[in-house]
Order: structure tokens, then sequence, then C-alpha cells
């Protein structure tokens, strides 16, 4: 479960990121974060994952108030969360298999079985055969594919995307969202940031809708 | 940690810290060699640098240790003491101060020579014929004295001794000289400790900023890792291996330029001792090669962690 309550984050030059957030997304749920650029979405998304402090408000994981984690929780934490990134966040100096098989290493897990759950992972994106490619032998759509994939190796509890459809035309978008979808499906937290509306009106899915670090609207999902 | 995250439990029980451990720091071993072939001149540089300025010290420590070789080639002279008696000293007063000296634990024999004795050595050592004829022979009584060992206290302490005896009118203490080599060596062995943590302090910095250019390449990958679950220490490790392998090779290098700068000098100080009769042949001392090897390490280790920490969690917290 995500919950937020009365978070505000303030910058140094007083600017608010966001201005007394409240919302609880219930374990298993998805959720879509909408507004224009700079309303706040990447703002809200990293204090999930405490790459960023609250100024204010609690940000609760699992009931767990992250305030009263000390840093030298926060890998625990960050296992436990998938991130997907717009510019994919790839390591261009490693192949494929490197850039999915980080996170399962970070957690020491034995070859075999980082080998295993890589291949798996590469499978259910659609790019088990590209294992030994270089991150620049990709397209856009493949590497964001890969960002994927890596956000997923280690089976997180949630997963959060910050405008995972950025730079993708309309079917490569559809396709990345419908594994979104599938892993919502089995059970993972999903919160997705987008501003691209007409893509999001196809998926049944509550929006929580932010306007200057606000949130102004909260929609049900449309059946 | 307490936190939970209400979602399924699909983590399976593979994972091995201690084997992961291990394979990490092995991949940090060879990543480091990596690098240093990747990057041969900048590492190089870096290593070069290091080694001249921890060869500094390792030289002035070597020059200490080169005097003391060549005070120990006149040790057995400042284990020696001779003492001269006063002209009247009768038999009796004799006999008492060798009884004295034969109870101090710090002589381990002496030997008497009378006046006579003397003057013949002496006659024969200044060649001057007829000096055997003078009636009121002026030598006195002659004690040398061998002594347990030539270090200093223990010369002071006897001479202390000797002054409360009034049969004793004279003595030399002996191997004066040889104690000031002995200072002069302790003079070169502080400056050298004093350099080493001058210049290693020097070296911290060197090797810091060269890590610290490393950690701004690869400040998306740490930002990543952390992002995606990785400890501080698992972000660290990769540093100290690159830390004290330069480090290491620093102090190889400084090694080396001590031994370069030794193997030159040989000729001349081999010289120099020959014309005072002995044999020196100048080598680097091993504790000092072991020293710089483990400065070195230690040095670009430490740059490591203080640089290692501070920029791994400015990149990996809020």
């Amino acid at each position: 479960m995500i919950e937020f309550a009365n978070v505000s984050r303030r910058y140094a030059n007083g600017q608010f990121g966001l201005q007394d957030i409240s919302f609880r997304l219930p374990a298993g749920r998805m959720a879509f974060l909408t507004g224009h650029s700079g309303a706040g979405k990447s703002t809200l998304l990293r204090l999930i994952p405490a790459l960023d402090r609250p100024t204010s408000g609690k940000v609760l994981i699992g009931g767990y108030d992250l305030a009263r984690m000390g840093r030298h929780q926060y890998p625990k934490l960050r296992r436990q969360i998938g991130v997907v990134f717009q510019d994919h966040h790839l390591l261009p100096d490693r192949h494929v298999f490197e850039n999915v098989a980080l996170p399962l290493q970070v957690s020491g897990y034995l070859p075999g079985d980082v080998r295993r759950r890589v291949d798996a992972a590469l499978d259910k994106v659609g790019l088990l055969g590209r294992q030994r490619a270089r991150i620049e032998e990709l397209s856009g759509g493949e590497q964001q594919r890969v960002n994927i994939a890596r956000a997923l190796v280690n089976r997180p509890r949630i997963l959060l995307a910050d405008e995972p459809t950025g730079n993708l035309d309309p079917e490569l978008s559809r396709d990345i969202f419908d594994r979104f979808f599938e892993f919502h499906a089995v059970g993972v937290t999903v919160l997705i940031a987008s501003h691209d509306v007409d893509l999001l009106k196809q998926y049944p899915v509550p929006r929580i809708a932010l306007n200057e670090g606000r949130i102004s609207a909260f929609e049900e999902a449309d059946t | 940690m307490s936190a939970r995250v209400d979602a399924p439990a699909t983590r399976e029980k593979s994972r091995h810290p201690l084997a992961a451990w291990r394979r990490h720091h092995r991949q940090c071993l060879r990543g480091t060699f990596a690098r240093l072939i990747r990057r041969p001149v900048g590492a190089w540089a870096t290593i070069l640098v290091l080694g001249v300025m921890l060869s500094l010290p390792a030289l002035v420590m070597t020059l200490g240790h080169q005097v003391e070789r060549v005070g120990s080639i006149w040790m057995t002279d400042a284990a020696r003491m001779d003492l001269y008696l006063v002209p009247d000293a009768d038999e009796a007063q004799r006999q008492a101060l060798r009884d004295w000296l034969d109870r101090q634990a710090s002589i381990a024999e002496y030997r008497a020579i009378p006046p006579e004795a003397g003057l013949e050595a002496l006659t024969e050592r200044l060649r001057i014929e007829g000096l055997e004829a003078i009636d009121d022979n002026p030598l006195p009584w002659v004690l040398e004295l061998t002594l347990v060992d030539a270090q200093l206290d223990t010369r002071l302490a006897l001479a202390e001794a000797l002054r409360e005896r009034p049969v004793v009118a004279e003595f030399s203490t002996g191997g004066d000289w040889v104690e000031r080599l002995e200072q002069i060596r302790r003079f070169f062995d502080e400056l050298g400790w004093w350099l080493l943590t001058l210049l290693g302090l020097t070296v911290v910095f060197v090797v810091g900023n060269t890590l610290r250019l490393e950690l701004h390449e690869r400040r998306r990958e740490i930002a990543l890792i952390a992002l995606i679950g990785g400890t501080e220490r698992y972000m660290l490790r990769p540093l100290l291996y690159d830390g004290t392998l330069t480090g290491l090779l620093g102090g190889a290098v400084a090694s080396a330029l001590v031994g370069s700068a030794v193997a030159v000098t040989a000729g001349p100080i081999e010289r120099f001792a020959a014309s005072y009769g002995a044999a020196i042949s100048p080598q680097v001392d091993p504790t000092v090669i072991g020293l710089l090897l483990a400065a070195g390490a230690f040095l670009g280790w430490l740059s490591a962690q203080v640089i290692g920490r501070f920029y791994i969690g400015r990149l990996s917290t809020p």
C-alpha cells in the first residue's frame, strides 16, 4: 500500500513541488498520475523509493513511515520497488543482459538464478534474443523494454513508471502499457505518471490529476 | 527493516550473502585492473606522482640507515673506555678499583697497562729512541675497559660512577662521534617520518581527487545502483579497490625509485668506507620497502573511504 498524508515538498528557493498531497493506493492496485509537465508527478514518484524527502507530511509504504527509516534501510525498501524512467537510465557501456541483471547482482543472487531470471524478464518484454546486444544498438522502444525488464527482474511489489512512453510512438506506447497491466494482474502495485491523456483514457484505471503540485482531481476508473 | 510492502511474496530464497560478497570482491578486483588497463595514462600518472612523493621520506630514512651502517663500523670503539689513574695511586687503591670494576655489570672485561708498558708502547708508536731511558716515567696506570654494549646510556652511567672514584684521574668515554652519528641518524629518521606524514596527507588528496573524477564519471551508475537497492558499502567497494591498488603501486614505484637512488650512490659510499678500511655495500632496508607498500596501500584505501563515503552519500540519499 502507498499512502500520502498531507505531503508537501518545498525547494530551497521557496517554491513548492508538492502541496498537501493525500491519497491512498491499496496493495495490488494500479493508478495513473496525470498532469502537465512540472505539475509534480516526478517529485511525487521520487518520494516513494526515498530518493527525496517531504518537507512535511507522511509517506507510508505498507503502513511504514519513511521518515522514521534510517538511510541504511533504504536499500531494502528500494529492492521492493521497480522504477521505470522516461530516459531509460541504462548503462551504455554494458550489454542488455548486464543491465537487466544489475538489481539481482546487487541483491546477491547466484549466477545461475541471475541468468534464469534475466532470461525470464527479457522473455516477458520480447527481448530474449537480444541479451548480448549493446544498448546503443537498440531502438528507443527496445531500450524502454530493457528498462522495464530491469525494473521487474527483482519481482518488486511496487512498480513506478515516470513518463514511460514519452519518446515512443502510439503503438509502442500501447504495448508498454499492456505490459504494465500484465504485471498489475499478478498483484504488483503499479503507479504510472504520464501526461498522455489519450493513451490513459484507453485503460480503466483510477487517475490522480496533479496541477501545480496539488491534487486537482481524483477520478475513479471508467467502467 | 520493519517496513513491509503488502503485495504477493514472490521472492526466492536463492541469495547467499557470503558467496555474493566474495563474488563482488572478485568483480571489484577485476574491474580495478580493467580500469588500470583501459586508462593507462591517467592511472599511471597518479601512480608515478604517488611514487615520487612517497620516495622522498623513504630516501631520507634510507640515508639515516646508511649513516647507522657507517657508524656501526666503529661501534667497537664506542664500546671501549680508557681510565687514567692518579700518578700516586698505590697497589691497594688499584686493587680496590679492580674489585669495584669486577662488580660492574656494564663492564665485560678490562686490561691494566702499567706505566712501563705504556712507555714502551709509546716509544714504539712514536719511534723515538731514548724514551725508555727516562728515569721518572710520567705515564700513569691505564685501565682499558671493554663494555658489554656501546649504548650511550651505559657509557653515561659508568662515567658518572667513575667521577666519584678519586683514584681515577681522567677517562675517555670513547666513540663520541659515533654518538653524533647516532644523533644524525635519529634526525634523518624523524625527518623521514615527518615527511611521510606530510606527504602522506598530500597522497590522500591526490588519490582522492583522482577517485573523485572517477566517481563523477560513474555518477549515473552509482545513482542507478542506489535506486535499485545497492548499499553504500556495495557502491564503495570498487572505489576501495581502486584506491588501495593505486596506493600500493605508488608504494612499489617509490621502492623502485629509492632502490635506484641507492644503486647510483653505492659506488661513492663504498669508496668512502674503503678509505677507512671498511666494506659497506649500501642497500635499501627491507623495512623501508615494506613501509612504503603498506603506507601506499593504506593511504589509497583511506582516500577512497573519505571521498567515497562523502560523494556516494550525496549521490544515493536524499
